[in-house]
């Protein structure tokens, strides 16, 4: 017999086949949809997911962190045109944190907190503040370190900061923004301190602060928190045995990613490499679920949403890493994300530039 | 000169080069459906060079395609007497250069060795029965002690037009291999088997059928698995073959497997001695799709004879 062509049989055979073909493709797509994403409920908002105007932080933050040197105008002490702008005194805070020396510090981080305390749900503002003082308390370390200082003391302005901000800013204003940043000032000390007993208890402190945000009512899909509990969840070594172990499924980190991939698809909003990295991410997180396709398909598709040269490098080295060694070689990749401090994940820029 | 007839599926011809102990220089006529696959994955390699970001290292391709036709061009000379143009190493080395992922380049070389070697060395009934590419990407990630993986199959860009065209020109060359009736059964069975491990719970649809719009799955369909060397030589034991590696790969992803179905087809293709002797058996016979010339050194062009396509990839 010659010839690769399809012959017609009994046409009865091809509908009894296509039918049974579509009615097994209904109910799959009913059990599992498109991805396989937690449903977003239909009435939650932009502003309840916790997503709002993202232009509008970003320019606030680009205001903020990447000025020009901003004491030409402060020469003339009060001028207005400075003032008028919402963020001055961050912007202001920054520059004189820049400055050398303890006083100008001391000043700037005061400026910095009399603005986040003015707009203490402005998560650009209370970011700033988190990222400068984790900039200041990092460099102190260095330079204690470059000492050969064992035990370093921090000096008063970044003694317990900035826990000790949000600590009293969440008892005066204990809105969910200001939850957040409490929780990821949890995960600076975390970053910046990896011995096992300073990083235990503050992921255990952060998830805490996290879950009792996420479990108020209207609060479910707040996604920054949900991305921040996921990546705590992440980062959990998986054959350390704590306590919280018992309390926390295999599948936590995914719960939470996923269903921050899923609100970021129902609004669209923030960049493709936002988008990848959550999908990134959820990739990571399926891993440490025992799901190692479907962390391959979701690495795939951060592959097709940016093409940045760093995130497609960091999904070539994921997919080299052979099953066996997968969880390995996933906490390896996750320790050395978590050291790269010059852009910490705690970093909620990542939203919105 | 002449161009080749079909040949039987014992690969008996006229009077071939071998037989004669002449050396004879081999080449693919323009019809040789192998120009346009070996046409389509260098188009392939230049869009992922420059426009798609599967890009391979230049090292990596240059030192598959060498060593994969360098080899090719060696053994044919010394077990066939011929000195042939190398298109199938060509092919070989080119899908092991855009599918094999690792940091190191002597994993592409050894890959490309066992590839052609395959080729040469294990056969039944006059021919090879491993897809030599197929052969020397399992043999790696089997053998090269977790240096070697498959690299991330690109949806190309994300784009379903270009899918679609690449979709639509692989089964052009089917239809020219006479590999139409496979390529659809193992397309309809790996959607099925897809629908399968959604209803069981393995992820959405994105994840059952999304790699097949992937480079992976286009190079194992369009390159790989109609091979005509390794797949059935009837019209049913094609379809049965196409549906019963689908099968096996959908149980291997199923049981989260990776590799599935490269590994799906190892196995078959091993038992393809099988089927052959079979199909010999009941008097089956299939035409060869390739066509050479072939040009005798040192003889008259009448006394040309047909190439045995013994060469083929």
């Amino acid at each position: 017999m010659v010839g690769g062509g399809l012959k017609g049989g009994r046409p009865i055979f091809w509908v009894i086949g296509l039918l049974f073909l579509g009615a097994t493709a209904f109910a799959a797509f009913s059990r599992m949809g498109l991805l396989d994403l937690p449903r977003v409920p239909s009435d939650l908002s932009v502003a309840s997911a916790g997503l709002p105007d993202m232009e509008a932080s970003r320019k606030l933050d680009d205001y903020i962190r990447h000025s020009p040197n901003i004491f030409v105008t402060m020469s003339s002490a009060l001028n207005h045109e400075v003032m008028k702008h919402p963020g001055w005194r961050m912007r202001h805070g920054v520059e004189f944190c820049r400055l050398r020396g303890e006083e100008s510090a001391m000043a700037g981080l005061q400026l910095m907190r009399e603005e986040v305390r003015s707009r203490p749900s402005d998560s650009v503002l209370g970011n700033s503040y988190r990222m400068e003082v984790f900039r200041l308390r990092r460099e102190f370390l260095k330079s204690m370190k470059s000492r050969g200082e064992l035990t370093p003391q921090f000096p008063i302005h970044l003694d317990r900061q900035p826990i000790a901000f949000f600590e009293e800013l969440v008892r005066d204003h204990p809105s969910r923004e200001t939850k957040l940043q409490l929780a990821l000032a949890w995960v600076d000390e975390m970053l910046l301190f990896p011995a096992l007993e300073i990083k235990a208890p503050s992921s255990v402190q952060s998830v805490d602060i996290l879950t009792e945000l996420l479990s108020t009512p209207g609060n479910e899909w707040y996604v920054p928190a949900l991305f921040a509990r996921g990546l705590n969840h992440l980062h959990r070594p998986s054959r350390l045995v704590w306590p919280e172990n018992a309390k926390t499924p295999v599948n936590a980190a995914v719960l939470d990613i996923a269903k921050c991939v899923a609100a970021g698809r129902k609004f669209g909003v923030g960049s493709e490499r936002l988008h990848a990295t959550l999908a990134i991410a959820l990739g990571d997180a399926y891993v440490k679920a025992g799901r190692n396709s479907s962390a391959r398909s979701w690495w795939q598709i951060a592959q097709n949403l940016c093409s940045d040269d760093d995130l497609q490098q960091s999904i070539r080295r994921r997919y080299s890493w052979p099953d066996e060694q997968i969880l390995d070689r996933l906490e390896e990749e996750l320790d050395r994300s978590r050291t790269e401090l010059d852009h910490p994940m705690t970093d909620l820029a990542l939203m919105w530039n | 000169m002449k161009e080749n007839e079909p040949y039987n599926v014992k690969g008996e011809v006229g009077v071939s080069a071998r037989e004669s102990r002449s050396i004879s220089f081999v080449v693919p006529s323009l019809k040789d459906p192998r120009i346009m696959i070996g046409a389509a994955l260098t188009l392939w390699t230049v869009l992922g060079q420059t426009s798609y970001y599967f890009n391979r290292d230049a090292g990596d391709l240059t030192a598959a395609i060498g060593a994969a036709c360098f080899l090719d061009l060696v053994l044919g000379v010394l077990l066939l007497r011929q000195i042939s143009l190398p298109l199938s190493a060509y092919i070989t080395g080119l899908s092991i250069a855009i599918l094999l992922e690792s940091d190191d380049s002597r994993v592409y070389v050894v890959a490309a060795v066992w590839g052609i070697l395959s080729k040469y060395l294990l056969r039944g009934s006059r021919r090879h029965f491993f897809n030599p590419s197929n052969f020397a990407i399992v043999m790696a990630l089997w053998l090269c002690h977790g240096r070697a993986s498959v690299a991330p199959g690109s949806q190309w860009g994300a784009d379903y037009r270009v899918a679609a065209v690449i979709i639509a020109l692989g089964l052009l060359m089917m239809r020219r291999v006479k590999r139409l009736d496979l390529a659809f059964a193992w397309m309809g069975g790996y959607a099925f088997m897809g629908l399968v491990r959604m209803l069981l719970g393995q992820g959405g649809l994105v994840f059952a059928l999304g790699p097949m719009t992937g480079a992976e799955f286009a190079l194992f369909t369009f390159s790989m698995m109609p091979d005509p060397k390794a797949s059935p030589p009837t019209s049913r034991g094609r379809v049965a073959w196409g549906l019963s590696i689908a099968v096996m790969d959908g149980v291997l992803r199923y049981w989260e497997i990776r590799y599935s179905m490269f590994y799906a087809l190892f196995l078959h293709t091993a038992l393809l001695p099988v089927l052959h002797w079979a199909a010999a058996r009941a008097g089956v016979e299939e035409a060869s799709p390739w066509r050479l010339w072939e040009i005798p050194f040192g003889r008259s062009p009448r006394a040309v004879a047909l190439a045995s396509s013994e060469s083929s990839r």
